[in-house]
């Protein structure tokens, strides 16, 4: 018998409240599977709000002519998708339209429900509540990961690229509209009929899924207002606002550093690097203030870039005229014609190239010249 | 009257003038042909000018001349007793409860104290006990108290929402001792819009004038005529019908509120402007869209909700001009819900007829009477079916699915022709002395008849051409345009 056998007191870290870390650790498990499988709710809300741009006409008679009734009607393509997937049209139209999916006049009595669509949207904008109940959490979980990477990719578009904006909306609106059939059999919405409305605003014409859109088509008279998102992007525009101000503080006390984040960022605002090299320290300062305010990602980018400082001495050479960059062509090269690479990264990986130095010290000899 | 026929298939000019080369090219001058009378292949353009016609062609009751390029007309709207909520503190859950007074700011200074207030959803009543002035939020602030004695109730915030209605009822005063309200007026609104030029040239070179082609033209008088001439100004003159009659329904007013207008010709750094068109001013009142099927649901509400704005009693007659997309729509429409009521039989012994021993299949709803006896006609507008605009959306693919119509032809416009205290609601207007100017730039080239006589042999120009000039203005004039919708198929 062994002797140092001790009765179980409960005292031991591995042994706490009577059960084994095991035992512990399996009931975490048990907790968390039954967390997975018990229903769960995904509270969310969006606006469909108005493009307030009003015509020259009204503008002209603003004070006599009746309001404007902000009418959503229906359309082919949406009244056609959202009729076509069995499961989701047996899940949600019954309740609606009053009729089992067993009568023979359902799929007709679905369609005119479709086609007599007549949403009005309040001046300021109406809300509507597209929560969705599932059945079981780790449906939701798997239905987020996936509006994650749909939403990522149409975000990852840049923004000052209109058609790459419409392409990305397009693939968004399929990818996202089958996302959403695919919940049929996960759960149901909170609110069938404001989902509807929901599900059809994707599919309209004439609702503007990005702002950006607005002024380059003129159908455009209504947009989707994601407060979710809006809220998350604020929040995330908050945090990115706090990492900049401790990255401005940090380089307040690393002048060279500093110097190149302020030609880095008149680089990236088409500014006149000649010019703003001038401007004196408090005027340079003030101007990076109000870049960390304004854009805070891309101030914490340039400070988290490692080969700022050695892109910011090529961007002062080109400016200065020791290194050569055609308007039209991102090659770069030396005065005399000898090659340095073909665009900035290279023009960077060939001053880092110690077989370079030598060239590299001419420049920089050059520099301190300035 | 005097209808368009193309004359040839595949072949245009659009050089911007005309000589003998012209013809060749248009491949019209060559000799050896079987018929000397040309095949239309088209048919015959008619119909494309509803608006010019319900207008100008109606004489001065559907015209209006004016000295100024701009033009103002008074107007009336209907008495308003409701105002929306602006903003209300939504930390107050219970607002009212156990006879509290709550504040809640509306959009304008419409309503009035010691007035009464319903709720949008009916039944629950406040008073307004103070008028307290203009509010935080660009709106303006009063104070509201429950009617109900319970001490329980409370208003449901949902009726406190931005944007929600309430609707203003008669005051309640105490029985002495009481102050003085006010009341509200309506004065009348003034609108306006202004006029549009357009400008033609037509320049020929050479003896385009004396040319003889072995085709046959039917001329105005109803005869025929080999002079080529005369077949190209008749395509000159329906070109500009054909345009005219577009702009004043899709023409967009231009002028910004200060009076300036950004459209600039270049030529000379004086502004363009444009007049607003049918549809523009259909759309600012009403618009509506619908999907692959149009149900008379949709037809009852979106017409019988614009008529209901309307304070006028009686019955209505009112005609939508749709193109033949729509036509079929409408039909559609009234036999599903005829079907759906069991009406299968009698809708078959109307559709099918006897025909010369045989049996013809075919007749379709045009009218529909609603419940409180507004007559909805439907009128054929051809434009929309072989206007340029029906054109261009085969040309781009935009068809309707079912049908495979234009998409443009699946629309309708209710238009309001109706006359109002003498004066009839939509009218053309024109500047006087710009109503349609004709000029002609003599050189050599021979001058048509049809351009008018001009004597003697003095020339403007030594290079060998002419060119006749046209000029008009034009401008859409619509007194009252509440009862005026667009109800149109998306895609």
């Amino acid at each position: 018998m062994d002797i140092n056998n001790k009765p179980n007191t409960g005292a031991s870290p591995a042994n706490v409240g009577g059960k084994t870390a095991a035992q512990t650790a399996a009931q975490a498990d048990a907790e968390k599977a039954a967390e997975l499988e018990a229903p769960y709710t995904d509270k969310r809300s969006v606006t469909i709000a108005p493009v307030q741009q009003f015509s020259a006409y009204r503008r002209a008679n603003i004070k006599s002519i009746g309001p404007k009734k902000n009418v959503i009607g229906s359309s082919i393509n949406s009244t056609r998708i959202l009729s076509s997937n069995k499961t989701e049209v047996e899940a949600y139209f019954p309740q609606i339209i009053g009729m089992s999916p067993n009568n023979p006049e359902f799929v007709t009595r679905v369609k005119a429900y479709l086609s007599n669509i007549s949403f009005n949207v309040a001046d300021a904008g109406t809300t509507l509540n597209i929560s969705f109940v599932y059945n079981r959490k780790k449906d939701y979980l798997a239905i987020k990961a996936k509006e994650d990477k749909i939403n990522e990719k149409r975000e990852a578009v840049a923004r000052n690229n209109i058609s790459a904006i419409k392409d990305a909306i397009k693939v968004w609106v399929q990818e996202i509209n089958d996302l959403e059939t695919s919940k049929a059999s996960l759960g149901r919405p909170e609110n069938i009929e404001d989902y509807l409305i929901y599900r059809h605003c994707i599919l309209y014409k004439e609702v503007a899924k990005d702002i950006a859109l607005i002024n380059s088509d003129a159908s455009l008279r209504f947009y989707i207002r994601d407060e979710n998102k809006e809220a998350e992007r604020a929040k995330r525009l908050v945090d990115e606002r706090k990492k900049a101000m401790r990255n401005f503080l940090v380089l307040e006390d690393n002048t060279k550093k500093r110097n190149a984040v302020y030609i880095q960022m008149i680089v990236n605002n088409n500014g006149n690097i000649a010019e703003a090299m001038l401007k004196s320290s408090d005027e340079q300062t003030a101007a990076l203030m109000s870049y960390v305010n304004e854009s805070p990602d891309k101030f914490n980018s340039l400070f988290d870039d490692k080969n700022v400082e050695m892109k910011a001495f090529i961007e002062a050479l080109i400016a200065r005229g020791e290194l050569l960059r055609p308007e039209y062509n991102q090659q770069i090269s030396t005065a005399d014609g000898t090659f340095i690479g073909s665009n900035m990264n290279e023009a960077v990986a060939y001053f880092n190239n110690p077989t370079n130095k030598p060239v590299l010290e001419a420049m920089q000899n050059k520099y301190k010249l300035f | 009257m005097y209808k368009l026929r193309e004359v040839s298939r595949g072949n245009y000019d659009d050089r911007g003038y005309s000589n003998e080369e012209t013809i060749a090219n248009l491949a019209i001058t060559k000799a050896a042909e079987i018929n000397n009378v040309l095949t239309y292949t088209y048919g015959y353009d008619d119909d494309r000018f509803p608006l010019t016609f319900l207008t100008e062609g109606q004489g001065t009751v559907g015209t209006v001349d004016i000295d100024t390029v701009q033009w103002t007309w008074k107007t009336m709207g209907r008495t308003k007793f409701n105002d929306y909520v602006l903003y209300f503190n939504t930390a107050n859950t219970t607002p009212g409860k156990g006879g509290a007074m709550f504040e809640v700011e509306f959009a304008t200074h419409w309503l009035i104290e010691q007035y009464g207030l319903i709720a949008p959803d009916g039944v629950t009543q406040v008073r307004i006990m103070k008028d307290m002035g203009p509010g935080a939020h660009g709106g303006f602030l009063y104070r509201l108290k429950l009617t109900t004695p319970n001490p329980n109730a409370f208003v449901d915030p949902d009726h406190l929402k931005v944007g929600k209605y309430w609707t203003m009822t008669a005051p309640t005063i105490p029985e002495s001792y009481s102050k003085g309200n006010r009341s509200n007026v309506m004065g009348p609104g003034k609108m306006t819009s202004q006029l549009e030029f357009h400008r033609y040239s037509k320049e020929i070179a050479g003896n385009l004038s004396n040319v003889i082609v072995t085709y046959e033209f039917k001329t105005k008088g109803g005869g025929t005529t080999n002079l080529w001439i005369n077949e190209e100004m008749r395509q000159h003159d329906l070109q500009i019908r054909v345009m005219d009659e577009e702009r004043l329904w899709f023409a967009e007013y231009n002028r910004l509120e200060d009076g300036t207008i950004p459209l600039i010709d270049p030529d000379n750094g004086k502004p363009i402007p444009h007049t607003a068109g049918m549809q523009e001013i259909c759309r600012e009142s009403n618009y509506d869209t619908y999907g692959e099927y149009l149900t008379l649901n949709k037809i009852e509400r979106t017409v019988g909700d614009i008529l209901d704005k309307s304070t006028d009693t009686g019955t209505m007659e009112v005609v939508l001009f749709a193109g033949k997309g729509f036509m079929d729509d409408f039909d559609m429409a009234i036999r599903n819900d005829a079907r759906s009521e069991g009406f299968a039989t009698p809708l078959g012994d109307k559709m099918i007829e006897d025909f010369e021993g045989g049996l013809s299949y075919g007749k379709y709803f045009r009218r529909y009477k609603t419940v409180d006896n507004h007559i909805i006609t439907v009128k054929h507008l051809s434009f929309l079916d072989k206007g340029s605009l029906a054109d261009t959306d085969r040309a781009n693919g935009n068809i309707h699915p079912r049908t495979g119509h234009p998409i443009c032809s699946h629309q309708a416009f209710m238009i309001d022709f109706s006359t109002y205290e003498g004066l009839r609601n939509v009218r053309k207007v024109r500047q006087k002395g710009q109503i349609y100017h004709k000029g002609i730039y003599k050189g050599l080239t021979p001058i048509p008849p049809s351009w008018g006589g001009i004597s003697g042999d003095a020339i403007s120009t030594t290079v060998d051409k002419s060119s006749y000039e046209i000029k008009n203005s034009y401008g859409l004039q619509v007194n009252n345009a509440t009862k005026m919708m667009q109800l149109k198929c998306v895609l």
